[in-house]
């Protein structure tokens, strides 16, 4: 999969990559309103990172399924549309209107965006606000209803459990953590919004683990990213529970990227002459006899 | 001549570094070999290269403007500021670079006949060139550069022997002593322009735009930002409009008519990377 964010909503990116090969692409955050984003700088390199608070630019659910889900209708690949908000109304809305978009295939409930004031990671680190939002998209929503998992807590299996009791059918793990750089010349931050989500090859051994705290803890299916930018990276996150992968910073470098994963998951999978199913959570640990 | 396969204009290809020159204090002509890239570039558009052999660290590309194309070859400026750019002024000839582009917008070829002025500083000379090489025959064209003092000037070589150059340095090292926008206004009072093709720094353009706004000059920018992506996917990399909103320098930019970009948003430079 394509990591939201990091392809738009796929008509820009079909101009430099084949998509058709993709398990599945979550497009842009969406909001009930259209949104205007951060003002600029909104991303900060930092090593082997990107920081970044765009800040939900996107031009909202209406616009989105009236002019950008046709063309991804065509594409052929599944759409998981990620929805943010800042009231579980605004999810609740966002989510009845993809209910009559057949093109929507699933609904990604980001719950994890550090980048907007109100809403959006507030949902993602309490778990009453978590099982509130979810259970209320679920009860409009029959299609497949992803949480989108922040790091930004102590413990995430927790949040992940109370997705899976209020409905949700797939978690993703995960989310950007929250970072900051400063500016030493200007003493300033280095972003606009001072703080943002710090993504890419960085965050990858956080990224791990929390696949395996999540997946250790729910019975649904695991999503696994962060950092992801190799087939390696990808099997670590499939070896530590999750069932699917997406590749999201890195497709921003090289927008073929994905193919090279998804070719490398495949020749791993004939070299070790392994099933990519039994390798989902088969994970060795040192302490198990065995 | 050597016939190609007929290709899309795919942006995405390798080329081979095969010249370098010092141009000017901490500025970098580099020559790279790719037809495609030279092809398919107009004025204004850029190519953003991959870091070769940098692994993960840094992790972005570097977008460079295209300066100029000869046959298969196209040359870019850069300005050594930080970890990235040094790698790409530092790397053997010989290297091959993972590059995207052309990408962006292009400067509109100006009306034949009319009298356009290419503003440029620093090394945001570099598309001012290619434009300046492509239009400068049927237009009444004049280059205006500018920089702080005489080793930094860009292109000066090249500009100087177009015979249609005006230089002016902050310190009256060489040329007008004063900055590129009061060489712009004396060029003007003596014989009005109908547009003008600017990039330089932020607040050299802003005072670009808002002079040709008050005379009714057209006038095109080209601007930089800090880019993630520059596919247009990440949003990273936008300015804001004159009416709201913000719009992409990737994609809808990098050039932009002035008048509806807000030129004196402060996008945050200090030092690069």
């Amino acid at each position: 999969m394509l990591a939201s964010g990091c392809c738009g909503y796929g008509d820009e990116l079909a101009r430099f990559v084949d998509l058709s090969r993709l398990g599945a692409i979550m497009v842009k955050g969406t909001t009930r309103e259209p949104r205007a984003g951060n003002p600029p700088p909104r991303i900060a390199e930092t090593p082997s990172g990107l920081l970044n608070s765009i800040g939900l630019q996107n031009p909202g659910v209406d616009a989105v399924i009236r002019d950008k889900l046709p063309w991804l209708a065509q594409l052929g690949v599944p759409v998981i549309v990620n929805v943010s908000g800042a009231l579980v109304s605004d999810y609740v809305y966002c989510a009845e209107r993809l209910e009559d978009a057949p093109t929507a295939n699933a609904i990604e409930l980001n719950v994890s965006c550090p980048n907007v004031k109100a809403g959006g990671i507030m949902f993602g680190t309490d778990e009453a606000a978590l099982r509130e939002v979810t259970a209320a998209v679920r009860t409009v929503f029959d299609r497949t209803l992803i949480v989108k998992l922040t790091p930004n807590v102590t413990n995430i299996a927790r949040l992940a459990v109370a997705a899976q009791e209020a409905g949700a059918d797939a978690v993703s793990a995960i989310n950007t953590l929250v970072g900051m750089a400063v500016d030493v010349g200007t003493r300033r931050p280095a972003i606009h919004n001072t703080v943002g989500g710090l993504s890419g090859p960085a965050i990858k051994p956080v990224a791990v683990r929390c696949t395996w705290e999540v997946a250790r803890a729910v019975d649904i299916p695991v999503i696994g990213m962060g950092g992801i930018s190799t087939a390696e990276d990808a099997l670590e996150f499939i070896i530590a529970g999750a069932s699917a992968v997406a590749v999201g910073t890195a497709s921003l470098v090289d927008p073929e990227v994905y193919l090279e994963v998804v070719d490398g998951i495949g020749a791993f999978c004939e070299a070790e002459h392994v099933k990519l199913r039994d390798l989902v959570g088969s994970l060795k640990l040192w302490d198990v006899c065995g | 001549m050597e016939t190609r396969p007929v290709e899309p204009a795919y942006p995405h290809t390798t080329v081979e570094l095969v010249a370098r020159r010092r141009d000017a204090e901490g500025l970098w002509e580099l020559i790279l070999d790719g037809w495609r890239v030279a092809e398919h570039t107009q004025p204004g558009q850029f190519v953003n290269i991959r870091l070769p052999r940098s692994g993960s660290d840094p992790l972005l590309r570097r977008p460079m403007s295209v300066a100029f194309v000869v046959g298969d070859r196209f040359g870019v400026l850069v300005q050594s500021v930080g970890v990235g750019s040094n790698i790409i002024t530092q790397a053997p000839l010989g290297e091959t670079f993972d590059v995207l582009g052309p990408l962006g917008s292009t400067f509109p070829p100006p009306v034949r006949g009319s009298r356009v002025a290419f503003v440029g500083g620093g090394v945001g000379v570099a598309p001012l060139r290619f434009a300046f090489e492509r239009f400068a025959e049927w237009c009444g064209a004049e280059v205006l550069v500018g920089a702080r003092s005489e080793p930094l000037l860009p292109f000066r070589g090249y500009f100087e022997g177009t015979g249609q150059a005006r230089l002016s340095t902050d310190d009256g090292s060489v040329g007008l002593k004063g900055t590129v926008l009061d060489l712009l206004q004396a060029r003007h009072q003596a014989q009005p322009f109908e547009r003008v093709y600017t990039c330089g720094p932020p607040r050299m353009m802003e005072g670009v735009g808002a002079f040709c706004a008050r005379q009714g000059i057209e006038c095109y920018a080209s601007l930089e930002a800090r880019m993630a992506c520059a596919m247009g996917q990440c949003l990273g990399c936008v300015v804001p409009k004159r009416d709201g909103g913000y719009v992409r320098v990737c994609t809808e930019g990098p050039v932009f008519d002035a008048w509806d970009i807000r030129l004196d948003a402060d996008l945050g430079w200090s030092r690069g990377r």
